[in-house]
């Protein structure tokens, strides 16, 4: 097992390496370059872009400029510090930049992946348990309304609303003004209730989704052979479906819960925008417009680790689930 | 020149022995006194780059430190767009008007406490001039030599230009940065290091009237006043009145409105299409909304004139004068008013944007909507139709062309929509195509690969601010990009004007040499102008001495705005 992971690890290594090549690649071949913009400011002369193009390297043949951003974003001899490149717009490592935003896509992310399967899990096995009963198509309907609003119009609704009805939620941001003069209990709570409405926004799609998939999960482990054994032999209920039914169906969601862990930096763009929430992916996306190569590539090298990290522990989680996986 | 000159002086004498020697406050005139205390919260969009100026390239960064952390020698009035001294108390120049003499504030100091001196202004000067550094301040500096600048004591600067320069005014408004802080960095190589968004807030030290106290990425900028500002009110009150400065950054314009809905900002910049709607609820959500005129952005459509790149026979449709003024007369407007500003905008016919009151000249030519003088103008140039409706060239080619214009953009992409049609409706065969934006500046810039593009500038007071899109040799003369010599009479005239303009002072005579240049492109109009937006803005009630212009926004005279409890 031991030796497992060490060879997953080290596999990420070519990995990153080749993801961050053909990234490079697509942006470089991308039509016009980060000093676009600026072309078109009357105020700035010619020569000052190629002196700014110069001085971002932009000058340089496509496999120098990839190698430059190499030599600086990852560890080297005599540079060991990750600091995945340096920002175009912003003079500053990607690393820091990241660092201001992560957390709070993190802690959206990760109350949202919570609430929802503590919400989905049970009204999945719900609905199974009570298919086709009155609770079971509420609770599908529900679902299907869920999965079908798309996320930026749930959003834009319940702001609607907020303002419209005046209730007392922030239609922006992560924290209110004078938070930092807040203590430690007063700071959570006021966390809270910023992340209200972006963490609503967020569950609604994903618990929809989720709960689907437990009641047919369950659905058909319930109608397996064993199920039925397990019945004969006169076990109570409740053991035969959350003993024996259970911990079998829930084996496709671990692999789901991989791609969860993969997504807690950046499965929000979306509902960052429309709500106004500080998360990673308004950064991202605002390099991607600038045409800035390094934060981008920055982005999508921290986005490719936590999905291989995520299906690494998902894989690792399979195996303790379910003794039928072993890895050599 | 004289007379200029000797306002100044008296400018500079009333400042002397009006308000005594060593404090030199400077009165800030505003309707009312206010009182201390309150915020002003705005929304934009977007996070700042860089606080330091000499970075930062987009308005997203400059909006935030300059004029409010960072200062310059000379501003232009928000309202009159007149120049007025800031950290110059007055200014003289020579009689041939090449040498200027700045005399500095006295008792005016940094955030940190340190008095800002002639030095800051010498150590900005080398910064602008520093090859390493690329900067924008610097290309307005280059005549094509730098200027020379010396100190002349504490308080005192020369600065020598080549020539006499009409321009010198709005060229050394550089905001000033402090010497104490910046030049060891700078000595060892690190100045453009400096001031990233990664450092701490308080640390970002100006001479302005707002000090940073936060930044939260992606959420807001928090500013409080600077208790030791050097601009008074009428009764000698220091400014400014307000306690704090919040911008907050929203992910998009609607949440800026519900923010200003749901109160958490208290100034908004209102769209065209939502002025009426707003104003119904004025009253209810305890708001004013105030008109600030038509602004400096302009919409255009350019044809490419430049054989190098165009085939024949497109070129020779495109350089033909009574062609493109035949499209000029095709452009509709009124309905794009109607569509895209929801009547919220004013034609434009000048090169000079429409609140620019003191080079505008009013009556230039102008064209009208009406395809019937379109067809005359067409058959005039010699085109033809043929039995099937469709416009041919004098050797019996069909006028066919591609129109583009950046993708994403209502109003540009509604005026090609509208253009089109009625070009089609003239005959011609038009290829509209909306594109990706840094590829179509590509094409632009380039002169490769475009017959005609719609797109948009944004202008400033001073016409030669223009000079690299009217002058034969400038980086954005699009309709015959990368030459070095004009190609026609009309080019060679205005790149005359432009060269003459720069270095009249007197400024009547100097007005009058850019109506000739204004007349010009009305006649041959190698941009064919749309129309300029209205632009608004909503704040509540209780905010006081707002004197919102297109020119200086909401936020001009921060200083002496106050909030009324």
């Amino acid at each position: 097992m031991h030796a497992f992971i060490l060879r997953r690890l080290l596999n990420m290594i070519p990995l990153l390496i080749g993801i961050s090549f053909l990234s490079f690649s697509i942006m470089y071949m991308a039509p016009g370059d980060f000093l676009g913009e600026l072309r078109l400011n009357p105020q700035i002369s010619a020569e000052t872009i190629e002196m700014m193009r110069a001085q971002y390297g932009l000058d340089k043949p496509f496999i120098v400029q990839y190698w430059l951003w190499f030599k600086e974003a990852f560890p080297m001899p005599g540079n060991w510090k990750i600091n995945l490149g340096r920002s175009f717009q912003y003079h500053t490592p990607v690393t820091t930049l990241i660092g201001f935003y992560a957390f709070n896509t993190f802690l959206l992310s990760l109350t949202s992946a919570v609430l929802s399967w503590l919400i989905a899990i049970p009204i999945g096995i719900y609905a199974a348990r009570k298919q086709y009963s009155f609770g079971d198509k509420v609770l599908t309907t529900l679902a299907f309304m869920g999965v079908s609003i798309p996320n930026f119009f749930l959003a834009l609704i319940i702001l609607y609303f907020v303002v419209r009805w005046e209730l007392p939620l922030p239609i922006g941001g992560a924290t209110s003004l004078g938070y930092d003069e807040l203590n430690l209990w007063q700071k959570i709570v006021d966390r809270a209730h910023h992340l209200i409405i972006p963490t609503l926004v967020l569950t609604t799609g994903s618990t929809a989704g989720l709960m689907r998939y437990m009641r047919s999960n369950l659905l058909d482990t319930l109608r397996q052979d064993y199920v039925r054994t397990a019945r004969a032999k006169g076990l109570s209920e409740r053991v035969v479906v959350y003993k024996h039914a259970l911990r079998n169906a829930i084996n496709p969601l671990i692999t789901f819960f991989g791609f969860e862990i993969a997504s807690l930096l950046s499965g929000a763009t979306l509902t960052e925008f429309v709500t106004s929430y500080p998360g990673l992916g308004r950064l991202l996306y605002g390099g991607l417009r600038a045409n800035d190569y390094h934060l981008v590539l920055g982005g999508l090298m921290v986005g490719s680790v936590m999905l291989m990290l995520g299906n690494l522990i998902a894989d690792i989680m399979l195996a303790w689930a379910d003794p039928r996986i072993r890895y050599q | 020149m004289k007379r200029s000159l000797s306002w100044l002086m008296a400018a500079a004498l009333v400042l002397a022995f009006g308000l005594g020697a060593l404090a030199q406050p400077y009165v800030m005139e505003a309707e009312t006194i206010g009182q201390y205390g309150g915020e002003i919260r705005i929304a934009t969009l977007g996070d700042p780059r860089t606080f330091n100026p000499y970075l930062a390239k987009e308005t997203s960064s400059t909006d935030v430190i300059i004029g409010r952390i960072f200062e310059p020698l000379i501003g232009r009035n928000g309202v009159t767009t007149a120049h007025e001294p800031r950290l110059a108390k007055a200014w003289e120049f020579s009689e041939d008007g090449t040498v200027w003499t700045f005399y500095l504030r006295e008792g005016v100091y940094w955030h940190d406490g340190v008095e800002f001196t002639a030095d800051d202004v010498i150590f900005t000067l080398d910064i602008i001039y520093d090859p390493e550094i690329p900067n924008n301040y610097r290309d307005g500096m280059l005549y094509p030599d730098p200027i020379q600048y010396r100190k002349i004591d504490r308080y005192t600067v020369e600065f020598t230009f080549p020539m006499a320069l009409a321009t010198a005014m709005d060229d050394v408004s550089f905001p000033i940065i402090p010497k104490h802080i910046l030049e060891q960095p700078w000595k060892e190589g690190r100045f453009n290091e400096m001031w990233g968004v990664d450092t701490p807030p308080w640390e970002i030290i100006g001479t302005g009237p707002f000090q940073m106290v936060e930044y939260r990425p992606s959420e807001r900028i928090v500013m409080t006043r600077n208790p030791n500002y050097w601009r008074v009110d009428a009764e000698g009150n220091p400014l400014p009145y307000i306690t704090r400065f919040v911008m907050y950054i929203a992910g998009n314009q609607d949440a800026m409105r519900l923010m200003f809905d749901n109160r958490e900002t208290n100034i908004y910049g209102v769209r065209g299409t939502e002025v009426d709607e707003m104003q119904d609820n004025a009253e209810r959500g305890g708001y004013t909304i105030y008109e600030g005129g038509p602004t400096f952005s302009t919409l255009f459509v350019v044809f490419n004139q430049n054989e190098l790149f165009v085939p024949s026979p497109k070129v020779e449709w495109f350089q033909n004068k009574l062609f493109r003024q035949a499209v000029a007369h095709a452009v509709d407007k009124q309905s794009l008013i109607d569509i895209v500003f929801g009547g919220r905008a004013v034609p434009q016919w000048s090169p000079v944007s429409a609140p620019n009151r003191q080079f505008l000249k009013e009556d230039v030519k102008t064209y009208p909507y009406d395809l019937e003088e379109s067809r005359r103008l067409l058959a005039e140039a010699g085109f033809t139709w043929g039995p099937d409706g469709r416009l041919y060239d004098w050797n019996g080619n069909h006028v066919e062309f591609t129109l583009s214009t950046n993708e994403g953009n209502l109003q540009r992409e509604t005026f090609m929509t509208l253009l089109a049609e009625d070009l089609t409706e003239l005959g011609m065969t038009v290829h509209t195509n909306p594109m990706d934006f840094n590829l179509l500046v590509n094409q632009l810039t380039s002169g490769e690969n475009w017959d005609a593009i719609i797109i948009g500038l944004t202008g400033g007071v001073d016409p030669d601010g223009g000079s690299n899109v009217w002058q034969s040799s400038g980086g954005l003369h699009m309709w015959n990009i990368g030459r070095d010599e004009p190609q026609t009479e009309w080019e060679a005239r205005v790149d005359e004007i432009f060269e003459i303009g720069r270095t009249i002072l007197d400024p009547e005579e100097r007005v009058k040499v850019y109506y000739e240049w204004q007349d010009i492109i009305a006649e041959e109009v190698p941009l064919i102008y749309a129309v300029t937006p209205l632009v608004y803005a909503a704040a509540r009630n209780e905010i006081k001495n707002i004197e919102y212009t297109a020119y200086g926004g909401s936020l001009h005279n921060i200083h002496v705005l106050w909030i009324d409890n």
